[in-house]
């Protein structure tokens, strides 16, 4: 009789835990699924710059955008090596579409560099996200700003963020290799590609100066990101851009390329999942 | 003295003619009860689209011939809750149970009519209402086709017996409870009346928390009586703040600052409803307790479950609950108790406002915890209120089991 007892009571305590757990883990599920149904009211569009440059760096394309269309407001930050956010400008009240550009004291070039500002950005991201309250974003990134951008996608996106759009300007997938060999990053980047949202919306565009690059990133390298989107991302559009202003520094302010960014990555995609 | 008028009361409704009635209906009927809500449970946790162990352990994913099986265990349910609502409607309106009864057969014709799901006057169903009325033995059902039932039988007497106009005035009478009984059975308008009342409340906020109390003892009043299953269940759709809290939450912003934290859906509907309006998960808890040592509780047992689930139609058919005003006490103060506690707690941010929704057949307990998205604190505050509950109904029910006997002997 006491077996029993001590049965039955096992067998309610294990019910109870039992549904506790798997319920929790439904409910979870069911949660970030209607998360991502309701976007944010707030989709910034993210810039990040390329190596040695500062928060500064997209100052002429974003005012070129904001003479097209309707002005939307900038807010600067800047991440130093101990992780601390330093901001400039401001979010405007009821703004659903600001610029912010997260940009790292430590700019610095090379793959070991690379992984840490991804790190840094992670943390720019967490803090923003959690104080302008916004769980969906697009982002813009020149140079090696795009494989911040990329790397954050793989390693660091939150379960409840999602990511509707992404256009990288100039981006060393292959850093400046001009041959077919895969650096190590590369071979990373491609081993982590799973990670990346399958609803992103990805566009990547190469300047070329001369037939083998933009001056500064060889039209390989940049050519190479195909291997992380494509078959990943929902779409993958290359484009290539030359004429004036096709070298690869003056890329951000290339009129063909701000004309790109007002018509691509200007409007949120609402609702991508479904 | 109080104390003294109000179980005298108590015995008075309880020994109430319709109230003896329909306990004897039940108890005829307790075999076939048990077996619609056996099918019940299935179709409504298990089986169901929204049904909660369907949705935690993924039924639908690994159980062969799933859709199969959820089509006829869906009508199984359907037909034996038609038939079980057929059988109380003919019992209440019988004159003698062992007889063939015009009155009965009426009645039975009546309440198929109240209940129709869809157009009487075109003949269209309505699925929804087939599935919002049929997929699980529910009480509203069941009283509806006792009142029908009861009220037949009074006409159909007085039509038979001289007639005068004192007994075809009162016929006409009973005639026109009958009709407004019709009326109020109309979902649209009494949700629309309750959702203004419900929209009020939950719009007050802060000083809403000593108003929300008073819409539980409302609705354990109402269900005493048997009402209650006359109002819609105030899910989180029904909830204008529910919607609200829910949108401001997706859109990214914190729990913590949702426009309408206190509201009748975050408190009463999560937290008070353990097992149905009335607290009857720890009331059946309670029972358990205090009746282990008698022989005759294999039907307590076989009721526990559904109550898990918040089907609470086998209990309350089982065990003199309804009109049972001994047992409104303690159903009031623990439903109280349970809206307070999470709303002092929420009032202090100690614990987020309940903003996700969650499948009806949610064990109580697991409520909070679930529309909190995993809070511990709400898991804490679901298991000491039904911790609470249990202890506030353990002194209640002895002295209803007192009562009864009572009862027993008298007649």
């Amino acid at each position: 009789m006491n077996i029993k007892k001590v049965i039955v009571s096992l067998l309610v305590i294990i019910a109870f835990v039992g549904m506790v757990i798997f319920g929790l883990s439904q409910q979870r599920a069911r949660v970030k699924l209607m998360r991502e149904m309701v976007p944010s009211a707030m989709v910034p569009i993210i810039l990040v710059p390329g190596s040695s440059a500062d928060q500064n760096r997209f100052d002429a394309l974003i005012q070129e955008l904001d003479e097209q269309t309707e002005n939307h407001s900038l807010l600067k930050v800047k991440v130093d090596q101990d992780n601390q956010l330093h901001y400039s400008g401001t979010i405007r009240q009821g703004d659903k579409r600001p610029y912010i550009v997260i940009s790292f004291q430590d700019n610095d070039d090379g793959y070991a560099n690379i992984k840490k500002q991804a790190k840094w950005f992670s943390i720019a991201y967490q803090v923003l996200s959690k104080r302008y309250h916004f769980n969906q974003f697009s982002g813009i990134g020149h140079s090696n700003g795009g494989l911040i951008l990329t790397i954050f996608l793989e390693k660091y996106l939150p379960d409840t963020s999602s990511i509707d759009k992404l256009m990288t300007i100039g981006t060393p997938y292959n850093l400046e290799n001009t041959t077919k060999e895969k650096t190590t990053m590369l071979k990373d980047l491609i081993a982590g590609r799973k990670q990346i949202p399958t609803n992103l919306i990805m566009y990547s565009i190469a300047g070329t100066k001369s037939y083998a690059g933009d001056g500064t990133v060889p039209f390989k390298s940049v050519d190479s990101g195909k291997y992380i989107f494509q078959n990943q991302a929902r779409s993958y559009t290359e484009m290539i851009v030359t004429g004036v202003e096709s070298s690869h520094s003056d890329l951000p302010e290339n009129k063909q390329i701000v004309k790109l960014i007002s018509r691509f990555m200007l409007k949120p995609t609402r609702n991508s999942h479904h | 003295m109080l104390g003294g008028k109000y179980v005298n009361l108590s015995r008075k409704i309880m020994s109430l003619n319709f109230v003896q009635e329909l306990q004897q209906a039940f108890r005829i009927l307790n075999q076939q009860i048990l077996v619609t809500a056996v099918l019940s449970v299935i179709n409504l946790v298990v089986l169901d689209d929204s049904g909660f162990l369907k949705e935690i352990f993924g039924i639908d994913q690994w159980l062969p011939y799933f859709t199969q099986i959820q089509m006829i265990v869906n009508s199984l349910t359907i037909i034996t809750g038609v038939m079980l609502i057929a059988s109380i409607a003919y019992l209440m309106g019988s004159k003698k149970l062992d007889t063939y009864s015009l009155s009965g057969y009426i009645s039975v014709i009546v309440t198929i009519i109240f209940m129709f799901p869809g157009n009487l006057l075109t003949g269209k169903i309505n699925e929804d209402l087939i599935w919002l009325s049929f997929s699980a033995i529910n009480l509203r059902n069941l009283l509806i086709a006792a009142v029908i039932g009861y009220l037949i039988k009074l006409i159909y007497l007085k039509l038979t017996q001289l007639i005068n106009a004192r007994t075809w005035f009162s016929a006409l009478m009973t005639l026109l409870v009958l009709l407004g009984l019709f009326v109020l059975t109309r979902d649209d308008w009494t949700q629309a009346v309750i959702r203004t009342l419900y929209d009020w409340i939950d719009g007050i906020q802060g000083w809403g928390i000593l108003l929300i109390p008073l819409i539980a003892v409302l609705n354990c009043l109402l269900f005493i009586f048997g009402i209650d299953s006359l109002l819609p269940v105030s899910n989180s759709d029904f909830s204008d703040a529910a919607i609200k809290n829910l949108n401001y939450v997706l859109e990214g912003h914190s729990v913590y600052s949702i426009p309408m934290p206190i509201n009748i859906h975050a408190l009463f509907d999560v937290y008070a409803t353990s097992g149905g309006i009335g607290m009857l998960l720890p009331l059946v808890i309670a029972m358990w307790i205090v009746n282990r040592q008698h022989t005759d509780i294999h039907d307590l047992k076989l009721s526990v479950v559904p109550t898990v689930f918040n089907i609470n139609a086998p209990l309350v058919t089982t065990y003199p609950i309804l009109f049972n005003l001994i047992l409104l006490i303690p159903m009031i103060i623990s439903s109280v108790v349970a809206c307070l506690i999470p709303g002092i707690l929420i009032l202090l941010q100690w614990l987020p406002s309940s903003v996700y929704p969650t499948a009806t057949s949610t064990p109580g307990p697991l409520e909070g915890f679930l529309s909190t998205n995993g809070n511990w604190v709400a898991l804490a505050v679901g298991i000491i209120n039904l911790v609470i509950s249990v202890l506030i109904y353990v002194p209640f029910i002895k002295l209803s089991n007192q009562e009864l006997q009572v009862n027993k002997h008298e007649h």
